[in-house]
């Protein structure tokens, strides 16, 4: 008869970036079942854009996620602006996916430490941490803020980076990649990190397509859903998009598409600095938004998120309804959840990049 | 009682580890973290650091989760002292091996009482541990017995070689196992420095106030008598070997802080699998080579 | 596989400077753009409340007839709008934060009272709503009193200007009497009646003199 035990995992728990409550029903060091509770962390943010200008609710979008924040306000920005059909001038577009490359960077580096620290290495903690300082100083040179920019505005950028500030910067990610290296090195070849990584949470592309799993999470099982395919804005421009895929489909995959992905994001921001046309940044919208309902997407750091905006004729918009990847992949979540070691749930959660503040809102 | 040191070297020895013992620790703990800070590029707690923490413990308020857990973790801090004490004195190595073995007994014994899910875990996850060191810890006395003829520790310092020389796989596979018994990576599977891990903190999860300084403590003499350890297998009757065998455990220090900051978590089947593999085929090797030689 | 991947890194790092600075003993160099709470250049500002109006959280209150310019710095969330928006470029973002309160306060910048330095204080919002109904007080009596003296001004310009006028038509008639007067000077037996008519004319005047005094 084997005795079961119920562990609460969460909300505060030192390696969980947001809080998210797990009953885990263990049998011996194995987990039989997961029983989530979210809800830690709503806020309202979907109400308030009745009692808030559009204008001004790009500065709350923004704030819905520390991670993932440029993120939000640009899709807001693009439903509005779709809604509302205005034009975006075209070095706006172009130092949009500067920033929203530099937030996937950091907030892959982020996710690297965070891993690190999950399974007990805190040196790596530290140092993915320490790269991830340059591109907050890159943040702060450019915007002011390192976390929330308050950059992205209906109808373009509130700042210009001039042409200099531009190859300044990717200097700096030419250092950035410098020490990269011994990172990269260590969760992809070290034999402790890959006694914790290998096999742990393994999922088959077609469950991976049975759950619709997004970002990362389900390109390292060899799903292609990196919306920079399809083009929009200034990925338009560049002159080839592979997203990074795997087919190992388990931890170890999955590390291995972020790290790929921070390669990758670096080059895209060389090739479009140097493609930047010059011009205006900001095209300031006239009048309210109209009836009607504009839909778009954009890759966020951990997936594809959907932005759906239904204005009224006033100043407010009627609804704003964001569907963050996370709570897609939440799915994902309780299934590898399933059967895995207890020693594995940290890192089970944290593979699949969890923002819980972006699933609550 | 084979010749060794005169009985009153021995009390000296013992007042002066029951008295000094706790400062070298926490000096120990205090550099040991500072070095680990500066390898990851920070600047680092100050030395005293240890000393700040356990005098904030003990100005904390009694918030014990039940009346026994005070009692099995001063038991374990008594049976460390005494083990150390032991040591020092020359005294046996086998009551002095075992006497530690009951002291992780006691804190396992202290972290199941507390009856939390997370202690639970950490608790189950100190006894895989021990496994993994008690034989590598056992197998020492042996290793002694058959250089020096004595299962005394003072029996080494009327040596002409030191220990090392007859017994050098012996001592490979006890630095293997270091870092089980300082709680560090690869090996702290139960409870870590930071409070980090999956389990919280492991078996400390519910311990607070005065019964964490009581455990800090216990960290302090433990670490004396591990790094004493070290340095029995290069004494011998010379006194130039004092001063080598400290230069030995401070590179045994900083190698273990190396391999702290090298090395993640590993889970407790590649605990044991490793431990084992490595205390038999090296300590196999070794006594081979005494008996045939 | 590997092992000791880095090694490397913290062997180096051991002999390295820290990378980490102890803040806040060691003071942080903010960037040329860092965000950071509003100051406002009083002198510049022409109160017109555009960024009042701009604020998402409403944090800025401008009071114009007292020449106040209020903040909440805990409400503000340094979006940078008002900065954007003022039209006299008198908002700026200081590279540094608020310092921790203990209880829920505003900041008032306002005119110091004999001199048009400008005065920055915190305070709670009962004062503040205190301060600026006092301020507002003052500056509404000023108002009024602006308000008499040109209205006393406006009237005094109006007589003098009546007045001008009553001496531009008194001299037009005197003219009129003077030229009546000449050609009757040659006859003699007319002297009697210019000197009646000069009489009557003398009469006349006070009467005619008279008439708009009354009126006015």
């Amino acid at each position: 008869m084997s005795n079961k035990t119920v562990i609460p995992f969460g909300p505060q728990h030192p390696v969980l970036p947001e809080p998210i409550h797990l009953d885990l029903v263990l049998e011996d060091e194995k987990v039989v079942q997961a029983v989530p509770q979210l809800g830690f962390i709503h806020r309202g943010l979907e109400k308030i854009v009745e009692k808030r200008d559009y204008l001004h609710f790009v500065y709350v979008a923004e704030r819905i996620c520390g991670i993932c924040s440029f993120g939000h306000s640009l899709g807001y920005s693009q439903a509005v602006e779709g809604l509302m059909g205005v034009e975006v001038p075209e070095r706006a577009e172009y130092l949009r996916d500067i920033w929203q490359e530099l937030s996937r960077i950091h907030s892959h580096l982020l996710w690297l430490g965070l891993l690190a620290d999950g399974f007990g290495y805190e040196n790596l903690f530290q140092q993915a941490w320490r790269l991830r300082e340059i591109v907050l100083n890159i943040f702060e040179k450019t915007t002011g803020g390192r976390v929330i920019l308050s950059v992205c505005n209906i109808g373009g950028v509130n700042r210009d980076i001039d042409n200099d500030e531009l190859r300044a910067i990717c200097d700096d990610l030419d250092k950035l990649l410098d020490g990269y290296k011994p990172i990269t090195e260590t969760f992809l070849d070290d034999a402790s990190v890959h006694s914790r990584l290998d096999g742990v949470g393994y999922l088959s592309k077609e469950e991976a397509e049975d759950l619709s799993l997004v970002g990362p999470f389900g390109r390292a099982s060899g799903l292609d859903n990196d919306i920079r395919s399809i083009g929009m804005g200034a990925y338009g421009k560049l002159a080839a998009f592979e997203p990074q895929l795997s087919n190992i489909g388990d931890g170890y995959a999955r590390t291995e598409v972020r790290i790929n992905e921070v390669v990758q994001s670096v080059q895209i921001i060389k090739e479009l600095v140097s493609k930047i046309p010059d011009g205006p940044v900001y095209n300031k919208p006239k009048g309210n938004p109209p009836e009607g309902r504009f839909l778009t997407r954009v890759e966020q750091p951990r997936g594809e998120a959907v932005y759906y905006v239904k204005g009224n004729g006033s100043k407010f918009l009627e609804r704003f309804r964001v569907r963050t990847p996370t709570s897609q992949n939440l799915a994902g979540l309780l299934k590898i959840l399933q059967g895995c070691d207890y020693a594995d749930v940290p890192l089970n959660i944290l593979t699949i990049d969890p923002c819980i503040s972006c699933t609550e809102r | 009682m084979e010749a060794g040191v005169a009985s009153w070297v021995s009390w000296v020895c013992v007042i002066a580890y029951l008295v000094l013992g706790p400062f070298v620790g926490m000096l120990i703990s205090g550099i040991d973290r500072k070095v680990t800070a500066r390898m990851q590029g920070r600047v680092g707690p100050p030395i005293l650091q240890p000393w700040y923490d356990v005098k904030k413990l003990f100005s904390k308020d009694k918030s014990a989760v039940n009346n026994v857990i005070d009692l099995y973790v001063a038991t374990a801090l008594g049976m460390a002292v005494v083990a150390g004490a032991l040591f020092f004195a020359g005294g046996n190595l086998l009551i002095v091996i075992f006497l530690m073995s009951l002291s992780s007994v006691f804190v396992v014994v202290s972290a199941y009482s507390a009856r939390s899910p997370y202690s639970d875990a950490g608790a189950q996850r100190e006894n895989l541990t021990v496994m993994a060191y008690e034989p590598i810890m056992l197998l020492l006395p042996v290793a002694m017995y058959l250089i020096t003829g004595s299962f005394n520790v003072d029996s080494t310092i009327v040596q002409d070689l030191p220990l090392i020389v007859g017994a050098p796989l012996f001592f490979l596979a006890y630095l293997f196992v270091m870092p089980a018994k300082l709680r560090k990576s690869p090996f702290d599977l139960s409870t870590s420095h930071h409070a980090h891990q999956e389990l919280v903190k492991g078996l400390t999860t519910d311990m607070s106030g005065h019964t964490l300084a009581i455990m800090e403590i216990m960290d302090w003499y433990e670490v004396v008598l591990i790094y004493g350890i070290v340095g029995m297998f290069l004494v011998t009757s010379a006194w130039w070997s004092w001063i080598l065998a400290i230069v030995v455990m401070v590179v045994c220090f900083l190698l273990e802080a190396l391999v702290d900051n090298t090395f993640a978590r590993v889970k407790w089947k590649v605990t044991l699998a490793t431990s084992w593999v490595v205390t038999l085929v090296f300590c196999a090797l070794n006594m081979a080579f005494l008996y045939f030689l | 596989m590997g092992l000791f991947k880095l090694g490397g890194v913290s062997v180096k790092n051991l002999f390295s400077k820290p990378a980490t600075k102890t803040y806040p003993a060691e003071p942080f160099e903010p960037y040329e753009r860092t965000k950071g709470k509003i100051v406002v250049e009083l002198d510049k500002c022409i109160f017109c409340k555009l960024c009042m109006r701009g604020c998402p959280t409403e944090a800025i209150d401008v009071d114009k007839d007292a020449k106040l310019w209020q903040i909440d710095h805990f409400l503000c969330v340094q979006c940078g709008d008002c900065v954007r928006r003022c039209p006299k470029s008198c908002l700026h973002q200081a590279g540094m934060w608020e310092n921790v309160a203990t209880m829920r306060q505003c900041e008032v910048n306002e005119f110091a009272a004999d001199s048009p330095d400008q005065l920055v204080v915190s305070m709670s919002y009962g004062q503040a709503a205190a301060e600026r109904a006092q301020k507002d007080e003052v500056a509404q009596k000023r108002i009024a009193e602006e308000k008499a003296r040109k209205a006393a001004e406006k009237a005094a310009k109006a007589a003098a200007k009546a007045a001008a006028e009553e001496e531009a038509a008194k001299a037009a008639v005197e003219e009129e009497a003077a030229k009546a007067d000449a050609p009757k000077a040659e006859d003699a037996t007319e002297s009697d009646a210019s000197a009646a008519f000069d009489a009557s004319a003398g009469a006349a005047e006070p009467s005619e003199s008279d008439a708009p005094k009354a009126e006015g």
